[in-house]
């Protein structure tokens, strides 16, 4: 028989790909609305870094649910964790530099790494959308070492070259004495960008399977550096997909969190 | 012992503890332990021009706007995730779209630092710097200040929170009046009952006094000024190691609350015509029970 290269399902490459961004020994927080983080920060634990430290926004910390919750506000990661802190503390810490990771999404991303929650419009007080808020992103983007975004729904909509409203401050041009912030990787589902603190710059750094360059450049609304040579996201490993299936998400919520695009 | 006077009936918490144009702060976070029965009952007493400050419980928030009770919103993240994907608070999203009541964006840690600065009895307190984001050209009232310690040290500053009423649904009262809440970390839900003028809670059970291991006490009583006994008093929403979040009915909620129109008849039908909290247990059905998490489940998963 001949060897069968690994196959795999788009929401194996996802949450691989958003696990792979953690290392081990990482302090990791996922915050509101975000069971895809969760999945990826216990996939990393289970796999490659089995010294991370996972904060969840509910406080608790190196939780094991089982079932997997929909909602990171779900008191069962209370059941199962190995101890809690509140809220504002895990705010305290990365004051202190002693947090590394946040997960931190944007409806809308722009050029600068700036995230939008807040509206969509001209006018504030009467905006075209209202956006949920950006919960803790405003400070977090600057406190944390690094910050993750998951992106689904690439589209030109929600990467956009300048969001009309800052929530949550990437770099800003210009403006002196102030730390650069923004998103260090983002994930979409079309392929993954890597943004640089020291030179500013959005870098297309692979491409999920089957999409070309065009199509991300269709769908994108800033433009970006392409390397001369672009690479495929790199595939879920077996143990990885074996992880995901008999260990981390068993009841399979990660097949209705993440559909292929289109 | 004889149980503490600020034990009063449910009908009389919201009309004598939360009236019109309060300043009110609610606790619970995403789909965890919201004071759902409380806001019923702020939506049967038609109480109006409510100022609210809440956590992340857009359930709680998007029904008190739906049914008009809210003036001003301080919040920093409203909606949740179901099964069925996120849950958009579309009452909220209406009421911000429209400019119907006052909005007060904020962030999480603002929030929480503003209630520190409450509960310590201190006018402000400073964060580290964030500027760079339009919060603060929304919000006048924090500030940029170099800090006067350190020249190079820029803080953002926040104006000390002092709401009227904390909103709590908690897991018992002793009948001395203090409260339990069966969470494992919840100092901050002290914090914050610090910083408010007045708490009242609705509590699962009532226990007798000197059963409660004083380390367990998330408030104690001299910060309490009224307690309600209201089983399920957080349903739809989940209390740990009580029950589950319901779902089923949340859904309904979701589905309902997409109009204007569809609010109302939820209104009508599951608050309005409902008297009590009771009365909505029956009509929804009781949550599903808690179900205790399995350790060596997960361990014989693992062995596979």
């Amino acid at each position: 028989m001949t060897r069968k290269i690994v196959d795999y399902e788009f929401d194996e490459l996802i949450l691989s790909t958003l696990a792979r961004q953690l290392q081990d020994g990482d302090r990791v927080f996922t915050g509101v609305a975000s069971p895809v983080q969760m999945l990826a920060t216990l996939l990393a634990k289970a796999t490659h870094a089995p010294n991370l430290i996972y904060f969840t926004i509910l406080g608790a910390i190196n939780p094991d649910p089982n079932p997997r919750p929909f909602s990171t506000g779900d008191p069962h990661l209370f059941d199962c964790c190995e101890n809690a802190i509140t809220f504002p503390e895990i705010f305290d810490l990365a004051n202190n530099g002693r947090m590394d990771v946040a997960f931190l999404g944007g409806v809308q991303i722009d050029q600068f790494g700036s995230l939008n929650m807040s509206i969509i419009g001209k006018d504030y007080n009467q905006p075209k959308v209202r956006l949920p808020g950006g919960a803790g992103g405003p400070l977090m983007i600057r406190t944390f070492r690094r910050i993750v975004s998951w992106r689904p729904n690439h589209s030109p909509r929600n990467l956009v070259e300048k969001v009309p409203f800052i929530t949550s401050p990437g770099w800003i041009p210009a403006a002196k004495g102030i730390r650069n912030g923004g998103p260090d990787v983002i994930v979409t589902d079309l392929c993954v960008f890597k943004l640089s603190r020291e030179n500013n710059r959005i870098r297309l750094e692979s491409l999920h399977r089957g999409i070309t360059l065009e199509q991300v450049k269709q769908q994108t609304g800033f433009a970006f550096e392409v390397p001369n040579k672009i690479p495929e996201t790199a595939p879920p490993s077996k143990k990885e997909i074996n992880t995901l299936s008999v260990l981390i998400d068993p009841d399979g919520i990660r097949k209705s969190l993440l559909k292929p695009p289109q | 012992m004889a149980q503490s006077s600020k034990f009063i009936p449910f009908n009389q918490l919201v009309r004598k503890f939360i009236p019109d144009g309060s300043h009110v702060y609610l606790e619970g976070l995403l789909v965890n332990r919201l004071p759902m029965a409380v806001i019923h009952e702020l939506i049967r007493a038609k109480v109006r021009n409510l100022r609210v400050v809440s956590a992340p419980n857009g359930l709680a928030i998007d029904q008190l706007i739906g049914a008009g009770c809210v003036a001003e919103l301080e919040f920093y993240f409203l909606g949740f995730m179901t099964q069925n994907g996120f849950a958009m608070m579309h009452r909220f999203r209406d009421a911000a779209e429209q400019g119907t009541i006052q909005v007060k964006e904020s962030m999480g840690y603002a929030i929480c630092m503003a209630l520190r600065a409450g509960a310590y009895g201190i006018p402000f307190m400073p964060l580290p710097d964030f500027r760079g984001s339009d919060l603060l050209s929304i919000r006048n009232d924090y500030q940029i200040m170099q800090s006067p310690y350190d020249p190079n040290n820029t803080v953002i500053t926040v104006p000390a929170l002092r709401p009227d009423v904390l909103i709590l649904h908690a897991h018992a009262a002793d009948s001395r009046g203090n409260i339990f809440l069966d969470e494992p970390w919840t100092t901050f839900t002290l914090t914050t009952a610090q910083a408010c003028e007045k708490v009242v809670v609705t509590v699962e059970d009532i226990i007798e006094s000197d059963t409660l291991d004083p380390s367990c006490i998330t408030i104690p009583h001299f910060l309490i000024d009224a307690i309600s006994q209201v089983p399920y008093g957080a349903a739809p929403t989940a209390l740990n190691h009580r029950y589950e979040v319901d779902q089923a009915h949340i859904s309904v909620y979701l589905e309902k609350a997409k109009t204007a129109e569809g609010f109302d008849q939820y209104r009508d039908e599951y608050i309005i015509s409902c008297s009590n909290h009771a009365a909505f247990m029956q009509k929804t059905g009781f949550p599903p029970p808690w179900k205790p998490y399995d350790s060596e489940d997960s361990l014989r998963e693992g062995d596979r």
